[in-house]
């Protein structure tokens, strides 16, 4: 029975590759765009450290956080399970929702794991090699415990981004469309999440919000971890704090989802 | 003559009209028009954010003040929402698809002013946002009314430019490959690079950023001229420069829309 559920997800996984394989020219370019975001701010971080003369700024030095920077681009293939909510509102809006509701396959597990498949996709071609690359170039100083607690760090924010987005999706059915709100959340996270440049560059009461919240997973932990921003002895604590939240977040959308499948009506506009 | 004249008048007419339409299509979902407007305000916000925190930590880029680099930045920030506002990449992508773009072949209006006319709505708001950070930068730094003219002229004539080469970007990579769901983040990657002083990417990206891709001749340069670094006879010169950069991307894009065939077709 167990393994019969497996095979379903496997199923739909194996489908997601599939489709994603087929248009190999548009991941390509997807990838190589994707290497090359933080190009420009490398170069004007680069100016700035050289006309100030800094060793450090905010506690990074310039190669730590070109480091940091080229491993956002690594760590945003993880963050594109905001995916999910675009997806539920297509489906709510077309009307698909219902189809897919009488299948004998949980409609957000399998969302989850279509998800997961594109999102294992982007960073095992692009996210892992270039994260070898950076630690090569920058002689970063990687211990097997790092390599852990950033596997740990990165399912965290695959998990707290899959969370936040299924509880952005469920919204549509409560609110004739959300693709303005889904497109605000993902820039706004962005921003407070460390996803532009790193927390500790805030001033210190505005860093002392942001480290309380969920946000900090989808980006600044995980690569605090792996570029040693954040310390080991620091990086349990912070994980802790991750794994509750993701139980906080689990809570409110089983909630949020099982109120908005009652109040759906598939009418297809 | 006239009739020249005529056709521009019934031209400029159908884009209004069409703005009209889609304004009103925008605006029938009013929740998802006010949550847009959220998002389109953000682009903005996040461009004086981040100045703001490379001078909170920082002595910034050398020879720009916070003031000139919160305009440079804001400027990209202005024809990149410009752009968005005349061509929205993944609707372009899909009528190509679709073969939406058959029905506009067989009007009589211009195929690129017909997509111009269809860009993404909301970003007005983030063009006016961008106005209001530009105008709080100038408001701390010396301006003459002159140079306010050259350099509003510059980034409307600019961001045409801007939005042609898009254009041709997406019409080249559908007739290669059918696909190109990249290109949204290819366009964004150009106005991160444009947003930040040329003179950081040396010789070869200054190069690139002004003869080979247009941003710069959108940003670069009217903001430089804005802060009085460039004088008329340069505004004159990158003025031509993009009236060349127009007729041959216009001439390109003729071509392209010739010869093109339908995925629905």
């Amino acid at each position: 029975m167990h393994n019969r559920t497996l095979s379903k997800y496997w199923l739909l996984f194996e489908y997601e590759i599939k489709q994603l394989t087929s248009y190999r020219m548009d991941a390509v370019m997807t990838i190589v765009t994707t290497l090359l975001y933080p190009l420009a701010l490398v170069i004007m971080w680069t100016a700035v450290y050289t006309f100030g003369g800094y060793d450090s700024i905010s506690g990074f030095s310039l190669n730590g956080l070109i480091a940091y920077l080229f491993i956002l681009s690594a760590i945003n293939t993880l963050v594109w399970s905001s995916e999910i909510a675009w997806m539920i509102q297509w489906d709510v809006k077309t009307g698909d929702i219902a189809m897919f509701l009488t299948r004998p396959v949980s409609y957000i597990k399998g969302m989850v794991v279509d998800s997961l498949s594109e999102t294992l996709f982007y960073f095992t071609v692009a996210g892992i090699p270039l994260i070898a690359i950076v630690i090569l170039v920058t002689g970063m100083h990687v211990t097997l415990y790092t390599i852990l607690l950033f596997a740990i760090a990165i399912s965290l924010t695959f998990l707290i981004g899959a969370l936040m987005s299924t509880i952005l999706g469920a919204l549509s059915a409560f609110i004739t469309d959300i693709s303005g709100i889904i497109s605000t959340y993902s820039w706004a996270v962005a921003l407070v999440g460390g996803g532009v440049f790193p927390l500790s560059m805030f001033p210190s009461s505005v860093q002392g919000i942001l480290l309380a919240l969920p946000f900090q997973f989808l980006f600044y932990v995980p690569d605090g971890i792996i570029t040693g921003n954040i310390s080991l002895a620091m990086a349990w604590g912070t994980l802790a704090l991750g794994i509750v939240w993701a139980g906080i977040l689990t809570v409110i959308a089983v909630l949020l989802w099982g109120s908005a499948k009652k109040r759906l009506d598939a009418v297809g506009v | 003559m006239n009739a020249t004249k005529n056709k521009t008048v019934r031209n400029l007419y159908m884009f209004m009209v069409n703005q009209a339409y889609s304004w009103k299509e925008v605006l029938a979902y009013r929740q998802q028009f006010i949550s847009y407007l959220f998002y389109a305000m953000l682009a903005p916000l996040t461009t004086l954010v981040f100045v703001s925190v490379i001078y909170g930590v920082s002595n910034g880029i050398a020879g720009w003040s916070y003031y000139q680099l919160l305009l440079l930045s804001s400027t990209g920030t202005l024809v990149s929402s410009a752009v968005s506002y005349l061509i929205n990449v993944r609707d372009t992508f899909e009528q190509l698809l679709r073969g939406g773009i058959d029905v506009f072949l067989t009007k009589p209006y211009p195929v690129i002013l017909v997509i111009f006319s269809r860009g993404t709505k909301f970003t007005l708001a983030s063009i006016l946002g961008s106005v209001a950070v530009i105008g709080y930068a100038m408001s701390n730094i010396t301006v003459t009314p002159l140079s306010v003219i050259e350099y509003v002229l510059m980034v409307a004539i600019g961001s045409i430019t801007m939005a042609m080469f898009i254009l041709a970007m997406v019409l080249t990579w559908y007739k290669r490959f059918m696909n190109g769901n990249w290109l949204k983040s290819f366009s964004d990657l150009i106005f991160n690079f444009g947003g930040m002083p040329l003179g950081i990417y040396g010789l070869v990206g200054t190069i690139l950023f002004t003869v080979m891709i247009p941003v710069g001749i959108a940003v670069y340069y009217p903001a430089e001229l804005l802060i009085g670094r460039l004088g008329s006879s340069e505004f004159a010169l990158f003025v031509m420069l993009a009236l060349v950069f127009l007729y041959a991307l216009n001439k390109y894009i003729g071509r392209q829309l010739n010869s093109y065939n339908s995925a629905a077709g």
